[in-house]
């Protein structure tokens, strides 16, 4: 798999756990399943394994080829990805509470907190893969 | 920041690749540092001289901003 298509590979993925977060958020009748947390899990969990299995694949492939896995501009862009997630984050958290407390209040239909908790986990981990992806293509200043 | 790597790269004809490979980093790297896009650390950029053969003051051409 060359760097295009694994690129390819993970936009998919995320888009895929995007769609995913969106069904489980706006429409949970629509997937006809009575546990959405377990849902979400096996989504959250499927993501995981498809996002590790591109990354072993690319990462063997280098260290066939006598590149290292990961280097100091990779780490500076998983910090600088991870800082700037973390910040996103709680503003995107703080705001989907604010909306949960407001659908509370009103006695409208909302998942439960737990569910939230999933929810928040998910946009942090894709927040997170997006961005790293932006400054791989972008570059980060070391 | 502005780099010779390019140039004294190809005065040892040496690729992207083996640069790379010589001093352990990937070869992106070498590809952001040669358009300016990524500031090395002072390790990796003298890791890169020796290679080359020169001195950082000779690689990095630092212009203010």
């Amino acid at each position: 798999m060359d760097e295009r298509t694994g690129l390819r590979a993970f936009v998919a993925v995320v888009v895929v756990a995007l769609g995913a977060g969106v069904i489980f958020f706006f429409a949970p009748e629509a997937a006809g399943a009575d546990n959405w947390a377990t849902v979400m899990s096996a989504v959250i969990l499927l993501t995981m394994a498809l996002v590790a299995i591109v990354v072993a694949r690319k990462g063997l492939k280098d260290l066939k080829s006598g590149f290292p896995m990961e280097d100091e501009r990779s780490r500076a862009i998983k910090t600088r990805a991870g800082y700037l997630a973390f910040f996103v984050s709680l503003y995107l958290i703080l705001g989907m509470s604010f909306v949960h407390a407001i659908l509370e209040d009103n006695e409208i239909s909302s998942l439960p907190t737990s569910e939230w908790l999933m929810v928040y986990v998910g946009i942090m981990g894709s927040i997170f893969l997006v961005l790293t992806s932006y400054l791989k293509r972008k570059g980060v200043s070391g | 920041m502005k780099t010779r790597i390019k140039e004294l790269r190809a005065r040892y004809n040496l690729t992207q690749d083996d640069l790379a490979r010589k001093i352990g980093v990937r070869r992106e790297t070498i590809l952001f540092i040669e358009n300016g896009k990524y500031v090395p650390s002072l390790k990796l950029a003298h890791d890169i001289a020796k290679v080359l053969k020169t001195s950082m003051d000779e690689l990095f051409i630092f212009e203010k901003e």
